[in-house]
């Protein structure tokens, strides 16, 4: 199968041929997902390169795992879920364990021990605004703040963050609404 | 006269279930929405914050990190293969002995039927003694052609080895 049509297929259908064998298809989910995953990720490890290692990990093991995607699931949500426990075990490991961690089912996510932008990537930060946004993110509640991330920075649709996050769509609206708010208050100046 | 924060009120309450910046409802709050200016000021307030908010840097991966996992993905394709190579090597090496095996048991018992024959040559009969000869003849190059294909069995092990070898590093 050439390329172009590989562009129409969704992310299910490609997930399904490669489970089938068809190694095109998982180098075309690779193209879709690598850079929403690195922008992801590097707002949890504020480290370039530590999040490169754990985009790469996340496709290793969705290469090796294929066949543990079942099509219940959305392809992305499965993605995410890899990355994000890769990234929360590395976080943990290296004892860097900051505020941005999804929420497990379980309430696992109860730590919050702050991070202060210690070992930023301070390219990343082109202005001040870019700093008091990242800061003002950095300081919402982690309900809120994981879904603006979501939203915001990896422009997933309201449905993908409703599984992901395992709560209803309207209730992901209900907080994307109040974490805005929330980062209105601390960047009103700036945006007046 | 006071400024209307009821939009306000019900997100701080997180009573809001649709996304006010890109979608309306079809209840009487949006109404309010459309004639109130300040709830639309609101509104436009949260746009601005969630521009801001998109307008972060993108950050993207490296230049190399499609060869990267190209070749971690190759290592463990190759990870892959010489497990299954070993494992079918295994198969075929226990298929190798165990037929060697057996040869050597039909080769014995062949012989010793022979054997058997060659005892009981007491026999009145003299001029069966050189059909005897004769057999005896014949069972020895009978178990020269089994020790023949006993070689070459060990040799198709060896050749198996060789091919495992050859597999496992790569050839
Ligand atoms: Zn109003």
């Amino acid at each position: 199968m050439d390329m172009m049509n590989l562009k129409k297929l969704t992310d299910e259908e490609l997930m399904l041929k490669f489970q089938n064998g068809d190694e095109d298809c998982y180098s075309e989910l690779v193209e879709r997902y690598k850079n929403k995953l690195m922008n992801h990720i590097f707002y949890y490890m504020k480290d370039r390169e530590s999040a490169e290692d754990i985009v790469q990990d996340t496709f290793v093991r969705v290469y090796l795992n294929k066949e543990k995607y079942k099509e219940i699931a959305k392809v992305s949500t499965w993605i995410y879920t890899i990355a994000i426990n890769l990234a929360k075990t590395a976080l943990s490991r290296s004892g860097k364990m900051n505020s941005f961690s999804i929420t497990g089912k379980d309430g696992e996510n109860d730590y919050e021990i702050k991070d202060k932008h210690s070992s930023t990537d301070r390219d990343v930060l082109k202005n001040e605004l870019s700093d008091v946004i990242l800061s003002s993110i950095d300081s919402l509640e982690e309900k809120f703040r994981e879904i603006v991330m979501l939203r915001d920075i990896d422009e997933m649709s309201y449905e993908e963050i409703a599984a992901l996050l395992q709560i209803p769509t309207g209730t992901v609206k209900s907080r994307l609404n109040r974490a805005r708010l929330n980062l209105r208050d601390a960047i009103a100046d700036y945006i007046k | 006269m006071e400024k209307c924060c009821r939009l306000e009120e019900m997100i701080r309450k997180e009573g809001l279930e649709y996304d006010v910046i890109t979608e309306a409802g079809n209840d009487e709050l949006s109404e309010h929405i459309r004639s109130c200016s300040d709830c639309r000021e609101f509104v436009s307030d949260l746009e601005k914050t969630s521009d801001s908010v998109k307008s972060l840097l993108k950050v993207t991966v490296s230049d190399s990190f499609d060869a990267v996992l190209r070749s971690r993905i190759n290592s463990v394709r190759n990870e892959q293969k010489k497990v299954r190579v070993e494992a079918v090597s295994l198969y075929s090496k226990v298929f190798y002995y165990a037929s060697g095996i057996a040869a050597i048991f039909i080769a014995f018992f062949y012989i010793s039927s022979l054997g058997l024959f060659d005892n009981n040559t007491d026999g009145p009969l003299p001029s069966l003694n050189s059909e005897m000869s004769l057999a005896s003849e014949n069972a020895v190059s009978n178990d020269k052609s089994a020790i023949d294909s006993l070689e070459n069995m060990s040799k198709s092990v060896q050749d198996d080895e060789d091919l495992r070898l050859k597999v496992s590093t790569g050839e």
